[in-house]
């Protein structure tokens, strides 16, 4: 019984590992399209998605070569439902706000998003990235991150609780691409002015994860994009509903697929 | 620049971090050239130099990094090419056959003990004390070495005392380090000598079950603090200890320093720094309120500008500590350490100094939050923060050997570079992770810096089980109350855990199941349950 939970469990997880067979080659966003019937039906997305058929697709070359080149290119999770909600990734120069209740396991989306800067599975090009925690007491575990495939070696966090004074240099600077800023509190206006400046005259990605959920009524206009992603109860999905920048909802399977719910397929 | 790598002559294998203190014989006048690689040097004797890395230990770890060696290994290195002019004069008077000897250690009187034992070997020119090699070395040191020790140290106390006393007679303040002072009137290392002469014992591993309150008792605190010392925790085995009550250890020390003040665990070893001829400095006269950092910053740009212009300064110098004084009319000076992460050249931002004003932003800030809190003012409120002068003074340096120029060249702006110009930027430190053999959840990764060359992490298997954990762990596993604990647990692992380690913490047992705990409110925890049953949170899944 326990074998069978784990497996349950895990499945989330397994479909996740696609992306590593792919080891070594760029992974290519799937080409912006106008959500389907299916997405309009509500219809759950296995992370992962069709990765494999992606990379043996006839065009593969045409956009390897265009990766390969210095041009700017969008910087994908790895996941294809994700990136395709996204136009083929985010963008650099862009500020993204997400509300994701701490403990829920929508940060690990934004690992798998450091996973495909640091690791150039995204583009071909590898990224210095920056993990900002204000949290006391939890810190990361870089085991998990690792196994996700995040080349740790291109990956440094600091803690802060006041990231845009203390970490000031960093935002002003080329260095790190991407740099995400978990923070249970919300910034205050100017700072998220100040960071969307950084991010666009630099060109990095910024993403400040909040605890709470965002509301229009925040009236942050600093972020391009600002999302919720939550968990329903007894539901192994994970929802990302735009609050801003987007217009349509997604549901991802969660990587942790409890045995007493329906497993999402 | 590309080294050739020292062929160890001994075994790095065991040691479980990085040390922060080298001894190395050596007859050079001032430190010589060890100056280029910290400002932290002691003389101990004529031929025998300390070495403290903390003030620089992320910058020779980053650089090992890069050369994708150990720490140790590429430092050593460095020292030997450096040795190897320095050494010259030692080896045509004194012995030919000489190769120069390095000894790492955690604490310099271990580094000390076992130089005296690596001196009579001369196949070994390198020695980790915390490796097995070292921990086996520290038993053989006889007690001629060790006494020969005790007496240096004697005469390092009682000149520092004086050197303390003159500079302050009347004043109150003493350092914990006084509690050696009373060494001159002990008078117990004879007796010691004459006791081990009656009991024909040679090796200090033959009186190792002796606690250290038991030779104070006997031969004074001197003698009782040098014992405690040699056996701390890292000079012995797991397996070894070597008296059966430990003791407090107040010398765990951080390897890597946060503050300028004197520190730490060698309140009572009687550090003397060797001090250059000339320390750069700059006063100024203003009349700025404390707050105003814009007013500040120009000024004080100015002044690194100053410095830059002083002949004691030049431009194959690197800055690794500040002191900035600030004067009031009213209230007494507001010291200000700025620390850089790494050593700085000065020169290379003439005119802007971007790197050392923001790390003089970051310490005025944290200054001045403290000198204008209320607890501080008081009662007595007076809004007395005008500034009437201050002095800036280059506290530490490093004087860059011409055979070390081509590693602190300016020239090259590659990424580490540029991750080292940013590290000396921001206010807090940016950490890097590595990977350790260990499967303990919490023991399996370390700081980038403290990665130990024995160590990788490539297991598909530990891969596999990794991918399973949590991005979040808790710093220390947090018990779950009866009543919170629900039914709803799904197996993950089971975690053997290091029961036989004088370090391991009893209440999680010597196995530890893993599960995933989802709660009423949707957290996803990582749990385990110890062997009596009690389930303890140790990670969140995000």
């Amino acid at each position: 019984m326990a074998s069978t939970q784990l497996a349950h469990l895990l499945s989330g997880l397994l479909s996740d590992n696609r992306i590593r067979t792919a080891s070594g080659k760029p992974y290519i966003p799937p080409p912006a399209e106008p959500s389907t019937q299916s997405e309009k039906n509500g219809e759950i997305h296995s992370l992962g998605g069709s990765i494999d058929q992606l990379l043996s697709s006839p065009s593969r070359s045409l956009l390897n070569s265009a990766f390969n080149s210095h041009q700017e290119v969008n910087l994908c999770f790895g996941i294809s439902a994700l990136d395709k909600f996204f136009s083929g990734g985010l963008s650099f120069g862009t500020l993204l706000e997400m509300g994701i209740p701490f403990g829920n396991g929508g940060r690990r989306l934004l690992a798998q998003f450091m996973a495909t800067a640091t690791s150039g599975l995204s583009g071909g090009q590898k990224h210095w990235c920056l993990w900002i925690s204000a949290r006391q007491q939890l810190r990361a575990y870089p085991p998990a991150w690792q196994a996700l495939g995040v080349d740790l070696r291109r990956l440094r966090f600091a803690s802060s609780a006041s990231p845009v004074s203390e970490l000031k240099a960093a935002f002003l600077d080329d260095f790190f691409r991407v740099i995400i800023i978990d923070q249970p509190d919300p910034l205050k206006p100017d700072e998220y002015v100040f960071l969307a400046q950084c991010a666009r005259q630099h060109r990095k990605i910024i993403v400040v994860a909040r605890d709470g959920f965002l509301s229009p009524r925040d009236s942050n206009t600093a972020a391009r994009y600002r999302l919720n992603v939550w968990r329903p109860p007894r539901k192994n999905i994970l929802e990302i509903t735009p609050v801003r920048g987007l217009h349509r909802s997604l549901k991802l399977s969660s990587f942790f697929q409890h045995p007493d719910t329906r497993i999402a397929t | 620049m590309q080294h050739s790598f020292l062929p160890f002559t001994s075994a790095l294998s065991g040691a479980s971090s990085p040390s922060r203190f080298i001894a190395i014989y050596t007859d050079a006048p001032d430190g010589g050239q060890f100056l280029s690689i910290t400002p932290k040097i002691m003389r101990w004797t004529d031929n025998i130099c300390l070495l403290d890395l903390s003030p620089v230990f992320h910058y020779w770890s980053h650089l090992a990094e890069q050369y994708d060696v150990s720490f140790v290994e590429y430092l050593s290195s460095i020292l030997l090419s450096i040795s190897a002019k320095v050494v010259t004069k030692d080896v045509v008077t004194k012995d030919a056959n000489r190769t120069p000897c390095f000894v790492f250690a955690t604490h310099p009187w271990q580094a000390l003990l076992l130089l005296s034992v690596a001196m009579e070997r001369p196949t070994l020119n390198f020695i980790e004390a915390q490796s097995h090699l070292g921990r086996r070395m520290i038993h053989d040191i006889t007690w001629p070495q060790w006494i020969k020790r005790c007496h240096e140290l004697r005469e390092h106390v009682s000149s520092e005392a004086e050197a303390e006393g003159g500079k302050r007679s009347g004043s109150k303040k003493k350092r914990a380090s006084r509690g050696l002072s009373d060494v001159k009137t002990s008078g117990t290392l004879s007796m010691l000598t004459k006791t081990i002469a009656r009991m024909h014992l040679t090796l200090i591993t033959q009186m190792s079950d002796i606690a250290p309150a038991a030779m104070h008792r006997r031969f004074g605190k001197l003698a009782a603090t040098a014992w405690a010392w040699t056996w701390s925790k890292s000079a012995t085995s797991m397996d070894q200890q070597p008296y059966q009550q430990p003791y407090q250890q107040p010398y765990q020390q951080p390897l890597i320093r946060e503050e300028l003040s004197d520190d730490l665990f060698l309140s009572d070893f009687p550090w003397q720094n060797v001090v250059p001829e000339e320390s750069p400095s700059i006063a100024r006269h203003i009349e700025t309120p404390l707050r105003q950092w814009d007013q500040i910053e120009s000024l004080l740009c100015e002044d690194f500008d100053k410095i830059c212009t002083l002949a004691c300064w030049t431009s194959s110098e690197r800055v690794v500590s500040l002191e900035w004084v600030l004067s009031f009319s009213c209230s007494p000076p507001l010291p200000i350490p700025v620390l850089f992460r790494h050593p700085h050249a000065l020169h290379r931002e003439s005119g802007h100094h971007k790197t050392a004003l923001l790390q003089a932003f970051h310490s005025w800030q944290k200054a001045t939050k403290q000198h204008l809190s209320p607890e501080v003012l008081g009662d007595t409120y007076i809004a007395d923060d005008t500034i009437t002068d201050w002095t800036l003074t280059i506290k530490e340096r490093l004087v860059i050997s011409p055979i070390l120029r081509s590693i602190f060249s300016d020239d090259l702006a590659t990424e580490s570079s540029e991750l080292l110009r940013i590290e000396n930027s921001v206010a807090v430190p940016l950490i890097g992770y590595a990977m350790t053999d260990h499967w303990c959840p919490e023991k399996s990764f370390v700081p980038a810096s403290e990665e130990c060359p024995s160590e990788a992490g490539d297991d598909p298997a530990k891969f596999a089980t990794h991918q399973r954990r949590p991005l979040f762990l808790y710093d220390q596993p947090t018990a779950i109350p009866n009543k919170e604990q629900s039914s709803g647990l799904i197996f993950c692992e089971r975690v053997s855990t290091t029961w036989w380690s004088n370090e391991h913490n009893k209440s999680t047992g010597s196995s530890r199941d893993y599960y995933i705990r989802m709660t009423s409110d949707g957290l996803l925890q990582w749990v385990f349950q110890n062997d009596e049953g009690h389930l303890a949170l140790h990670g969140l899944f995000g």
